[in-house]
């Protein structure tokens, strides 16, 4: 199976070193998904940067961008998509 | 969360018991135990210690409900913070061999949560961690990372709250 990383972006990465195998993309995706609505759960910013400022990028293996999310779509008061 | 603050199976001493839940040595070390049966011959109308156990009880109980809110009201950090806290109590040192994998089951979140969170505690200076273990490095600070439960259940303090003795 693929792994996949899920690094935070602000003006500093916040790196997923570990990163998660998963089965394809779309499990990447709900992952993404997920992760990034336990992170916003209850939490105006993270290392004090509101959410607005942080984006999610997937990269796989080699480093390549898959996807990104914006995490302010994730904060509370959003809609989670 | 039990450490050397407490013990698990202590109802195994007023007869024969189904365990509702399995204990799991979350960090290895030190413990004595002892067989139900010959536990529960010792204690054996011994009112002290059958007290004892009620009001140790009425503290786990307490501790749960308090653990139940949390997860369901506080932000990662917090918990985060809680957590790590809680167990360095437990075992009486900074230096946890706890796992990501292990936090993220006792959070009740993914693992890549956790290494997100742990990453922001890393950037602060307050933990460094490296694989399967992390060490407090600015307690005070973590203290003040942490949500209200973990004072609140801070086994010097939740006793006091309860006003029982233990």
């Amino acid at each position: 199976m693929p792994m996949y990383y899920f690094h935070l972006y602000d003006n500093v990465p916040v790196a997923d070193d570990r990163g998660t195998e998963l089965i394809d993309l779309a499990a990447a995706r709900d992952h993404a998904a997920g992760v990034a609505r336990e992170l916003t759960f209850k939490s105006a910013d993270f290392l004090q940067e509101a959410w607005s400022n942080w984006t999610m990028r997937v990269h796989d293996h080699e480093g390549t961008e898959l996807f990104s999310l914006a995490m302010s779509d994730f904060a509370p008061g959003n809609h989670n998509p | 969360m039990v450490g050397r603050e407490g013990a698990v199976g202590l109802q195994g001493a007023f007869g024969t018991r189904f365990s509702f839940t399995r204990a799991v040595a979350q960090i290895g070390g030190r413990f004595t135990s002892i067989r139900a049966a010959r536990f529960a011959e010792l204690i054996d109308g011994n009112a002290a210690v059958t007290n004892l156990f009620s009001r140790y009880s009425e503290v786990l109980l307490a501790e749960a409900q308090q653990i139940a809110a949390c997860n369901a009201v506080h932000n990662g950090v917090s918990r985060l913070a809680r957590c790590l806290l809680q167990s360095a109590d437990r075992i009486g040192s900074d230096q946890l061999a706890l796992t990501q994998e292990t936090l993220a089951e006792m959070l009740g979140v993914r693992r890549t949560t956790v290494t997100l969170l742990a990453e922001a505690l890393k950037e602060k200076g307050l933990i460094r961690y490296s694989r399967g273990h992390i060490t407090i490095t600015n307690r005070k600070s973590l203290e003040s990372r942490a949500c209200e439960c973990y004072h609140a259940i801070h086994h010097d303090r939740l006793p006091v709250i309860l006003g029982v003795r233990l």
